[in-house]
């Protein structure tokens, strides 16, 4: 048997046959609008069929207690409407003249967000900034999570530049840092001036 | 800016081909102005050393003139200048209750979802530690071998993602450039666009209620619909893969020369977005080859080829400018290992039927290729006991090993058999089935000595997840355009014309 093109011989035979009795109300009436009853009827028809599939598409399913993990087949779905959708309409609402930088701290929490913002606002955009060592900004006091990693340090610093502490022998950038940032007194004696009030967060400027 | 990148695009299309409608046009003009314009930006950068937003704009009104002229000239030598053209009379007949619903619905998700874009800053990791940092350097040092590229420890740091293609890098920095505080616009311009693409692209096939109901699908796919609000390469990439697949369809089955120009440049977009979308042009070469051989025609085939072009040179530009280090993720030689294969197709094909990711997406494609191929024995039994006895043989191995991916792809390619043994159109099924298994067999390929292979967050639940947004719509379009599905929706639509189609 040959593989042959069969699709207009094997297509539906009333596909392309528009309905008798609306060709032949159309011929009565040559341009106008034919409304037939029974387009209304499937019409309506329709729309109530729409809706229940909308309905059952969209429905919302409250977390079961006993069974957390269950899922249902349009979970996605009605997570993406009712949950995500919903919600983030809401916060919109409610918060309507956020700025960027607080849209930021919204979402993070603040945090070592709003850390990264004071360091932006305290130094120009010419600025080198040398950076504690990762092993302090992680430590049991500070708990910094982002900020030692130096592509998200620098979306949020740039055009300054970061050079962290354990760089020391390796960037050519560290001996030409312009600010420190101290952290629990991390750095004070390498500003070259004396700090008055030191506190547990600082930009300082290097003196040299 | 974005306006003239918008009439960029237009002028674009207008000149390619008037086989596109208005209404296609608008829709297509703004992902391919700034496809467009990133390439604008890229030669700028390599000619000039300066991506400014003057220059820009300058190359683009240059630009649009000329293809603005070059149509009218066309036009005019073919004695059919626009303004000397009948109008079309006005068509409602496509407009019925149904359209009108799931088109609203429709609107409310895009609306809701671009609102939501708009407000929240990229706070995603791939784009905060990749082509988003890019973008900032790209629209304050204006070229794009920047201080970021040429930073070692940041390059290292970001690993791959600051290394994709320039196309979001570079259309993000347009918005830098313009004086906003974040890129998040292009995501909105792109998915704006898409809500229009996908309806009006499946118009070229099917009937007006059945392409307002699948687009509504295809724009509700839960992942995909949340990617919306990410500054992410992901849907981009999607968008244009999406473009070029059935802009060729629409070629090779209707003969429409300027969709096939309209393939070849999304294709270059989405390569110019992510390199995976390389297997889309192997897939779309490997059915133009069979159509070369079939009627030698080797033009086409070889205009296709050269699709490639922009991927080498973007290779060869990260070679010449940034210092990295070789950092291979595939396994070099092929192999066999029957445990990894299992392991990628299990985690695939739970990632696929997820309803909290892809809802019913996958779903709604297992059941168009069973009623395909059901319809077609019960319609045609002597001509299809072939294909009984296949599906009976399938039935066995489903019975031994259940349904996964491996059992999906044996039913896809028995739903390729029935297709084309009954002569229906095939290209659609083989471009999708070439271009997944390729991709599949990619994590297949991928080193997993670190175990980052199958790990929560890992290339599997993380890339291959967003990667099968290309895959999402055409599986969905496969069913919309499928032939009983378009049949019973021809038959609704017609029941329910409320307005005569004009003669």
């Amino acid at each position: 048997m040959k593989l042959t093109d069969k699709s207009a011989k094997t297509q539906p035979a009333q596909a392309a046959r528009p309905s008798a009795s609306r060709a032949k109300a159309a011929d009565k009436i040559p341009g106008t609008v034919p409304v037939r009853f029974g387009s209304i009827l499937f019409n309506i028809i329709g729309v109530v069929v729409s809706a229940l599939f909308l309905t059952a598409f969209f429905q919302h399913h409250d977390p079961d207690p006993a069974n957390p993990s269950e899922t249902h087949l349009n979970s996605g779905y009605d997570w993406m409407l009712n949950t995500m959708l919903a919600g983030n309409l809401k916060t919109i609402e409610d918060n309507p003249d956020k700025t960027t930088r607080q849209r930021y701290e919204m979402k993070w929490g603040g945090g070592e967000i709003s850390y990264t913002f004071k360091i932006k606002d305290q130094t120009p955009d010419t600025a080198i900034i040398l950076m504690p060592p990762r092993k302090i900004l992680t430590g049991p006091n500070v708990q910094f999570k982002s900020i030692v990693e130096i592509p998200w340090i620098t979306y949020f610093l740039y055009p300054r530049r970061v050079v962290y502490e354990d760089e020391k022998d390796s960037s050519a950038l560290y001996s030409k840092a312009t600010y420190l940032v101290s952290v629990n007194g991390w750095g004070l004696d390498k500003v070259g001036h004396a700090v008055d009030k030191p506190e547990a967060f600082m930009v300082l400027p290097i003196t040299k | 800016m974005f306006i003239l990148i918008f009439l960029l695009g237009f002028s674009l299309l207008a000149l390619i081909s008037r086989d596109f409608k208005i209404t296609e046009r608008l829709a297509l003009a703004m992902p391919i102005g700034l496809g467009l314009t990133s390439f604008i930006m890229f030669i700028l950068d390599q000619t000039t050393h300066s991506i400014t937003p003057d220059a820009i704009e300058v190359f683009v009104c240059v630009c649009m003139v000329a293809f603005s002229a070059l149509r009218l000239f066309l036009d005019w030598r073919a004695s059919d200048l626009p303004w000397k053209r009948t109008r079309p009379k006005m068509d409602l007949s496509w407009l019925t209750l149904v359209w009108v619903i799931f088109a609203g619905m429709t609107a409310y998700l895009v609306y809701g979802i671009t609102l939501k874009c708009m407000f929240w800053p990229p706070a995603e990791f791939d784009t905060i530690e990749g082509y988003d940092l890019l973008s900032k350097a790209i629209a304050r040092e204006h070229i794009i071998a920047n201080s970021i590229l040429s930073n070692k420890d940041i390059v290292s740091g970001c690993g791959p993602r600051l290394l994709y293609p320039p196309l979001l890098a570079l259309c993000n920095s347009l918005c830098y450039m313009t004086g906003m505080e974040t890129p998040k616009l292009i995501n909105s311009l792109f998915f704006v666009s898409w809500a229009f693409i996908i309806y009006l692209l499946l118009r070229r096939f099917v009937s007006s209620t059945n392409a307002i109901l699948f687009s509504f699908l295809t724009i509700s796919v839960p992942e995909m619909f949340a990617h919306a609000s990410f500054s992410l390469t992901n849907l981009p990439c999607a968008i244009y893969s999406t473009i070029s697949v059935v802009s060729f369809l629409v070629w090779y089955e209707q003969k429409k020369e300027g969709f096939f120009y309209l393939s070849f440049i999304a294709v270059i977009f989405a390569m110019w977005t992510r390199s995976e979308a390389i297997l889309f042009v192997a897939a779309i070469m490997a059915v133009l080859l069979y159509a070369t051989i079939r009627e030698k025609k080797f033009k086409y085939l070889a205009i296709y080829a050269t699709s490639i072009i922009p991927f080498v040179i973007w290779n060869m530009f990260l070679k010449a400018h940034v210092v990295r280090e070789q950092a291979m993720f595939f396994e070099k030689k092929l192999f066999y290992d029957s445990g990894k294969m299992a392991q990628v197709l299990k985690s695939a094909w739970e990632l696929m039927t997820s309803s909290n990711l892809y809802g019913v997406t996958a779903y709604i494609f297992i059941a168009g290729l069973f009623m395909g191929i059901l319809i077609n024995i019960a319609t045609d039994f002597q001509r299809n006991k072939f294909v009984l006895a296949a599906l009976a043989l399938w039935l066995v191995v489903y019975m031994a090993v259940g349904i996964n991916l491996f059992s999906l792809i044996l039913l896809i390619a028995l739903a390729g058999y029935s297709t084309l043994w009954n002569g229906e159109k095939w290209a659609l099924l083989a471009i999708f089935t070439i271009s997944l298994l390729a991709y599949t067999a990619l994590f297949y390929q991928m080193k997993n000595d670190d175990g980052t292979l199958f790990n929560p967050g890992g290339w599997m639940q993380s890339g291959y997840k967003r990667g099968l947004f290309c895959y999402a719509p055409l599986a969905l379009f496969y069913v919309a355009t499928s032939r009983w599905v378009k049949w019973a929706f021809d038959k609704i639509d017609e029941q329910m014309m409320i307005f005569k189609k004009p003669a």
